[in-house]
């Protein structure tokens, strides 16, 4: 069986960039610099919350990989995945740099996009064949 | 100045070669990034460029009624002719682009073929050149540009690509390396802060857009890799490249010795139906004809590979005169040819759909601004680094001042240049001679004029300036586009054609984004000279990341 299709790739590419854009954000959070970016300068997470924020940031970024691999299969999944990160990442990176006290809602809004993307598109396209 | 010295760190070593090998051959690096992101879309510049085939974009014709009408065509036209490239409609291009070579002549002794060949664009819908279609090397120029340069023989502008690149791939493994935080700094840009905001942005476009700049620095040196390393072949097939190539059956053989018979080409329409059938109806992307109707006639198609990053897809050959098949190429490739041709495929992005090809553009915007940032960065710690000495003596030392004056061309000129020749396509008669040409030269010429002003006078303002010109010629091309064809925005949002649309839409995004670019350098002209004194306190150990040579 062909992996390729299971997931529209418009859809798959929202859902990516979602699943990126939260996953980079928690991974920022758990570095000091951009907690003190959200908390106030010189408050550090503490390590459980950064191992969580750290273990919940590579989960999503893995989910995104998913939605590539299962729309495209893996030799243009992966592809598709490292434009998505750059993208993802330099959202993030200007997030934080311009507005970073919305950085928490732009993280939770983006997964919320991202699990709506994958879990509507099967009703919203009708997977042919 | 930063020297390289006995006992210096590592890091330290590769700072010093990460400037060097990344500042000597920034302008080209720029016009190279510049060109292969354009070349990204190349068929949609072109056909953004060729107005008057918009009006049939929107037809749909099969692939067999298109081959038809090409075969019909260059029977009329190109009867004796020595070989036909016919490519067929697509989603990207919607038309039917014809090459032929000719026979040679008296004339075209001691030229290259490619003085003797043709080219046509048709529509598919009537199988005719449009009539009165201007003359334009559309997005062509600009892929060309990207590794052949221009006014010179393509093989050197490839030496010194290569050489360039090969500086590129140096300088962003040593940028790696000396790159001291570059985890710690991964999603950090601070603003408004001069040389600082310079590094992050300059760290950020490189870093985060890492694995795109490392697979096409990389993938560009393959996809020449038999001309700066010919060794292999010459060795083995004694420099016989086409003996190699042949070998490899990765393409149908070429220039076959014609035979003193004619004799009629069979039906197309039974090959394709043919190759289609044996390939699961993927389609045909181009069919290559060679001695056209005469006995020893052969006819390759080739597959449409939408599903493969492969350059090379199979194709199948065919005796010309009875339609028989000879020969199916390709298909299976040894690893090491499947490994170079998926690279040079990576590197091309043949393959890429479009939400793919926007991500390869926007990486490749990436790359631009990369470059960017770095020249820029130098001139912004040397010319600091010298603020006391300039501020006493008023002169700016030469090589600072050669750097800034060339990254004010590079940089704010060569947009000029690209919108230039958008603006050329649409304001030079179409009926004049040599207009692709003329086309090519506003381009130079722009380009020339910015670089020349650049040496004049390489300044804030001049800076101001050329980003405002280029912003202005950007937007203003869906403004030109509606006062010079029927397919404007107000049309081309609602009716299509998309690529046309689309066109329109990227150009005004550029020219609102070298719009923003321009209006930076001007607002921070006032608080600047009030901060000066503090900025030319920065000392390097609050700089951190690459040293600073001088």
């Amino acid at each position: 069986m062909s992996d390729v299709g299971m997931l529209p790739i418009g859809p798959a590419c929202v859902a990516g960039l979602g699943f990126a854009v939260a996953g980079f954000t928690w991974l920022a959070t758990a570095m000091d610099r951009h907690h003190a970016d959200l908390f106030g300068r010189g408050t550090s997470p503490e390590p459980a919350r950064a191992r969580r924020l750290r273990w919940q940031g590579a989960f999503a970024l893995a989910l995104a990989l998913a939605a590539c691999v299962l729309a495209e299969g893996w030799a243009f999944g992966v592809v598709y995945w490292g434009g998505l990160l750059t993208l993802g990442a330099l959202a993030v990176a200007g997030t934080f740099s311009w507005a970073p006290h919305a950085s928490p809602r732009v993280a939770r809004t983006a997964v919320i996009v991202g699990v709506l993307a994958t879990t509507l598109s099967p009703l919203l396209a009708p997977v042919h064949g | 100045m930063t020297e390289l010295r006995k006992g210096q760190g590592l890091r330290q070593a590769m700072a010093w070669l990460h400037t060097w090998s990344g500042l000597l051959v920034c302008w080209f690096l720029f016009l190279v990034f510049c060109g292969g992101t354009a070349s990204y879309y190349r068929d949609e510049i072109s056909v953004w460029m060729k107005p008057e085939l918009h009006a049939s974009l929107n037809s749909k014709v099969s692939e067999v009624d298109a081959a038809q009408r090409a075969y019909t065509f260059l029977q009329r036209e190109a009867p004796n002719a020595e070989r036909w490239f016919i490519s067929l409609p697509d989603e990207r291009n919607p038309t039917i682009s014809l090459f032929w070579l000719r026979k040679p002549t008296a004339e075209d002794k001691g030229k290259n073929n490619r003085a003797r060949l043709e080219t046509r664009t048709l529509d598919p819908a009537t199988g005719e050149p449009i009539a009165g279609a201007r003359e334009t090397r559309g997005g062509d120029f600009l892929y060309r540009l990207h590794f052949d340069l221009h006014y010179m023989p393509a093989i050197w502008a490839r030496w010194i690509i290569g050489f360039c690149t090969m500086f590129m791939l140096v300088a962003i493994i040593s940028g790696v390396i000396t790159h001291r935080r570059i985890f710690a700094d991964f999603f950090t840009f601070r603003a408004r802060k001069g040389q600082r905001s310079w590094l992050d942005a300059h760290n950020a476009v490189a870093v985060l857009a890492l694995p795109f700049h490392l697979m096409i620095t990389y993938t560009g040196l393959v996809t020449l890799m038999l001309l700066y390393m010919p060794w292999g072949i010459q060795s083995v097939y004694k420099g016989d490249e086409r003996a190699f190539n042949t070998e490899l059956a990765a393409r149908a053989p070429r220039n076959l010795k014609a035979s003193k018979d004619s004799a009629p080409l069979a039906p197309i329409a039974p090959m394709m139906a043919q190759a289609n059938a044996r390939w699961n109806d993927s389609g045909i992307q181009r069919i290559t004809v060679e001695q056209p109707n005469n006995a020893s006639a052969t006819v390759a198609l080739t597959r449409r590979d939408e599903r493969s990053m492969r350059t090379t897809p199979p194709s199948m050959v065919f005796t010309g005169p009875t339609g028989e098949l000879k020969a199916t190429l390709g298909e299976e490739m040894a690893g090491a040819s499947a490994t170079r041709f998926t690279m040079v495929g990576l590197h091309v992005a043949h393959f890429a759909p479009t939400l793919l090809r926007v991500l390869f553009f926007l990486s490749g915007i990436a790359g631009t601004l990369m470059v960017a940032t770095g020249a820029v960065m130098w001139a912004v710690k040397t010319r600091q680094h010298h603020a006391k000495r300039i501020a006493a003596t008023g002169c700016t030392p030469f090589g600072l001042r050669l750097v800034e004056a060339l990254n004010l061309g590079a940089i704010a000129g060569l947009p000029i240049a690209f919108a230039t020749y958008f603006w050329a396509n649409r304001l030079l008669p179409v009926d004049i001679p040599q207009r692709s040409a003329a086309e090519i030269q506003a381009f130079f010429a722009a380009w020339a004029a910015a670089a020349v002003l650049a040496q004049i006078r390489p300044t804030r303002g001049m800076w101001r300036v050329q980003l405002w010109i280029g912003a202005a010629l950007f937007a203003g091309l869906p403004v030109l586009n509606a006062f010079t064809t029927s397919t404007h925005l107000g049309v081309t949002l609602f009716h299509g054609p998309a690529v046309v649309a689309g066109f329109d839409l990227t150009v005004l995004a550029l020219g609102i984004g070298l719009g923003s670019a321009a209006w930076l350098v001007g607002k921070r002209k006032a608080p600047r000279k009030a901060a000066a004194p503090k900025t030319a306190k920065a000392t390097p150990s609050n700089v951190k990341g690459i040293e600073v040579p001088q």
